[in-house]
């Protein structure tokens, strides 16, 4: 019996690869993803290269036009997050209710104070304690500047004065990261550019409804991630999602009974060991709201566009509260995910002690009681000890409850 | 201590804001009612469309706080939620509920948060306020959401709002303005003739009164009040700064003045003398004259440069020769809870002593509230004795 079974595992792996372990794909986007880190970057700044802290998400185009490597916000609660923490709340005397992630930041920006990364770039409609904490960074001699406030907070207040507005500001941070006009033509590439990978993004998201457990939650969180960043590599993140895109398509072509229960993740989940608690349990990640596939419009000037681009996602629900996502909305797009992937319960994640995603969880948790949709509400922090066995055992129950 | 302290008669000012209150939720008159939430509101806009209207800061009880919580989880400040449960219809306030419109600029995000969820019970337009209150393109930028503001007025009373009347009404506020900013002034005396609490009630009235008649009712008691003779005796004086302090959230105010005799002789908050510091450009374009007039006034902790907020705060602790400061924030308010350290540093570099605390609208906690401000108090009084004592000796000996 144990024979048949080792042949049949023989046979299955030469037809196509089953695991994390056995994708060249994953392997290569682990890869690039490591390449992405904070201590490669800082080397990157220290040989000269111009970095910032934040520009990572829709703006990203423009801070690549700038010659500048955009470093996301998540490096700085990825390691030594529980001594930042720490030093957010004896040092700076951050009150103790407030999220490990805006603890963890200013702590970390703290502790490397004396690094070169000096500049950070933040967008006034997002969170307001990150807003708050960066004002503490100036005291370690950050130059933080700001994109000023602009949210549509419907479709229909997307206004022109709000679009130009967003434009000049746009102007102002690109004239300060390189002294002089930003090159439009070149934001444009890099628009061009990231609409190429934002199209595979979505081919990949769509393939991998049908096979969730291929491409873990884990997984999926980092090309998510990496469809704002791009890695600071965006040919070799191109690679990687062509690489995983066709042996999605290898798995498509021998379909196989799903074996899991299907699951729409609403939000980030910062501890990422519930992703496994999840995947153990029997569930799969099959739709995720998370930060969309959307494009930009490459028919409008280029900074006309990035504008669009964020005022459009505020309405829609879409790239959270980093850029001030209306919490309204986001049920809708969740509602559409359910739809498509004909998940049979949602997880809502947050991080603990955040305000404005608590309140969206509390609007989803009402909305799809309406419809009949089971929904858990989870909350997590940004540090990376294993979850607490209450929230696996929540998680666990869910997925149970539902299979 | 003893409580010597004047007490100015502000029963007529609470019989007309009583009065206000009972037409706005009668609909006396028919005229349509609108509210709003911030300081960063220009009323100017609403007054000179002709509407009923009022900001929205009634807060302070656990109940209405318990209703929001339907809606928010606990990790919110206790406004915000206490804004949210005060439109629910199942509960809520008369008040809130009789408002056909509710205004709000984006402000910090929590009360953007409360506005997305409370526009399923009143129709609501939310607006875009810089943060960048020195850049020029940020005020252009805020002009323009100020006409949209004008716009949406004029689509909910069913005509023009014209300039001359927008400019007319700048004029008039610019008046009750300098007004509450003359009481203010009579608080820089040894013993002042309005306590603390008696100026929050005269900002009440600029919330919720129409300013003529606020102009009326407060003119007449100023003379009075600026007539009044001092008796001599010098409470402690304090000014109180951070965190919106709400219609309704007077315990600390209460216990500061009644219970232990110490005057809050300014407040560097929303709902106190912060808002009245600044006066508008009355000239020109009304609406740049808007744009930066609430621009320019002593900035909220959630605009940029937070410099700015940090060098009034220190300046009006100055001005008004205060004795120390109470920084009070709300659980869970980034502007003030985030950012309190650095006006905690800076108005100790300033020379004074500042208390912290960290608040909500629970009750259970009055017993350890009462024990630090008195313990704050008594250091102040402490520190007052000695500096008297080292004068004396100083005079003396010549």
């Amino acid at each position: 019996m144990g024979e048949v079974l080792e042949r049949s595992r023989r046979k299955t792996s030469r037809r196509r690869p089953r695991t994390a372990a056995d994708s060249a794909g994953l392997a290569a986007l682990q890869t690039l993803a490591e390449s992405y880190s904070y201590a490669n970057i800082q080397r990157e700044a220290a040989a000269g290269k111009s970095v910032l802290w934040g520009g990572w998400s829709w703006d990203s185009p423009l801070i690549y036009a700038c010659d500048t490597i955009p470093l996301g916000y998540d490096q700085l609660w990825y390691d030594d997050s529980r001594k930042s923490e720490a030093i957010a709340e004896d040092h700076f005397q951050v009150p103790g209710e407030f999220c490990s992630m805006i603890k963890a930041m200013i702590g970390r920006l703290h502790s490397d104070r004396d690094n070169n990364i000096k500049r950070i770039l933040h967008f006034g409609s997002g969170c307001e304690p990150i807003s708050s904490v960066l004002e503490l960074a100036k005291r370690d001699g950050y130059d933080v500047e700001t994109l000023d406030t602009v949210t549509a907070f419907r479709t229909a207040e997307k206004r022109a004065s709000g679009i130009a507005f967003l434009v000049s500001e746009l102007r102002r941070i690109g004239f300060w990261l390189t002294g002089h006009p930003v090159d439009e033509a070149r934001v444009a590439g890099e628009i061009r550019r990231k609409n190429l990978l934002l199209t595979k993004v979505e081919t990949l998201l769509d393939l991998r409804a049908r096979h969730p457990l291929y491409i873990p939650g884990i997984q999926t969180k980092q090309i998510f991630m990496g469809a704002m960043h791009m890695f600071g590599d965006p040919e070799q993140f191109g690679t990687v999602l062509d690489t995983l895109i066709a042996e999605l398509r290898e798995l498509d072509r021998h379909p196989e009974p799903a074996n899991y229960i299907p699951l729409v993740l609403a939000g980030s989940v910062g501890n990422q060991r519930l992703f496994q608690a999840i995947e153990e349990s029997g569930g799969g990640i099959a739709g995720w709201v998370y930060h969309g596939t959307q494009k930009y419009d490459e028919t409008l000037p280029p900074l006309e566009s990035l504008a669009h681009f964020v005022l459009d996602a505020q309405a829609r629900g879409d790239l959270g509260e980093a850029v001030g996502a209306s919490v309204a909305y986001r049920r809708i797009l969740v509602e559409e995910e359910v739809r498509k992937t004909g998940a049979r319960g949602i997880i809502s994640s947050s991080i603990i002690g955040c305000p404005y995603a608590s309140l969206m969880q509390q609007l989803e948790r009402d909305h799809f009681s309406k419809l009949g949709i089971p929904l858990i509400a989870l909350e997590t922090d940004v540090h990376r000890e294993p979850p607490t066995e209450e929230q696996i055992m929540r998680v666990k129950a869910f997925v149970e409850m539902l299979s | 201590m003893t409580n010597s302290a004047f007490s100015a008669d502000l029963r007529a000012i609470h019989a007309l804001i009583e009065a206000e209150q009972q037409a706005f939720i009668a609909d006396e008159g028919g005229r349509k009612r609108a509210g709003y939430f911030c300081a960063y509101t220009p009323p100017e806009i609403l007054n000179a469309a002709g509407l009923r209207h009022a900001r929205l800061f009634k807060a302070g009880s656990p109940e209405i706080v318990s209703q929001g919580e339907r809606y928010t989880q606990s990790v919110f400040c206790d406004f915000s939620k206490s804004c949210i449960g005060a439109f629910d219809k199942e509960g809520g306030d008369p008040f809130y509920h009789a408002v056909d419109k509710l205004y709000t600029f984006h402000t910090c995000a929590s009360m953007k948060r409360a506005a997305e969820v409370i526009e399923q019970f009143v129709p609501t337009s939310l607006l875009n306020l810089p943060r960048l209150r020195n850049e020029v393109a940020s005020r252009d930028f805020f002009r323009s959401e100020i006409l949209h503001y004008r716009d949406d007025v004029a689509e909910l009373v069913g005509r023009a709002v014209t300039d001359s009347e927008v400019s007319a009404q700048i004029a008039l506020y610019n008046k009750v303005r300098r007004l509450l900013r003359d009481f203010s002034e009579l608080r820089k005396r040894p013993n002042p003739p309005l306590t603390g609490l008696d100026f929050l009630a005269l900002v009440r009235g600029f919330y919720y009164l129409p300013p003529a008649t606020l102009l009326t009712a407060y003119e007449k008691l100023y003379q009075k009040l600026a007539r009044t003779h001092d008796d001599g005796s010098r409470p402690i004086r304090l000014m109180i700064s951070g965190s919106i302090m709400a219609d309704g959230d007077r315990r600390l105010v209460e216990l500061i003045e009644r219970e232990i005799g110490a005057r809050v002789v300014v407040e560097d908050h929303c709902t106190g003398y912060r808002p009245f510091a600044h006066t508008l450009r009355e000239d020109g374009d009304p609406f740049a004259a808007l744009a930066d007039g609430y621009l320019d006034q002593a900035p909220c902790a959630r605009m940029k440069p937070l410099d700015d907020s940090l060098d009034f705060s220190t300046g009006l602790a100055e001005e008004y020769g205060v004795d120390g400061v109470i920084y009070v924030y709300l659980k869970f308010c980034a502007c003030y809870g985030v950012s309190k350290l650095e006006f905690l540093d800076r108005l100790t570099a300033s020379g004074v002593p500042v208390l912290e605390i960290s608040s909500d609208y629970s009750v259970s906690d009055i017993g350890q509230l009462k024990t630090r401000v008195e313990a704050f108090l008594e250091v102040l009084q402490g520190q007052r004795d000695d500096r008297i004592e080292t004068n004396s000796k100083e005079h003396v000996h010549g």
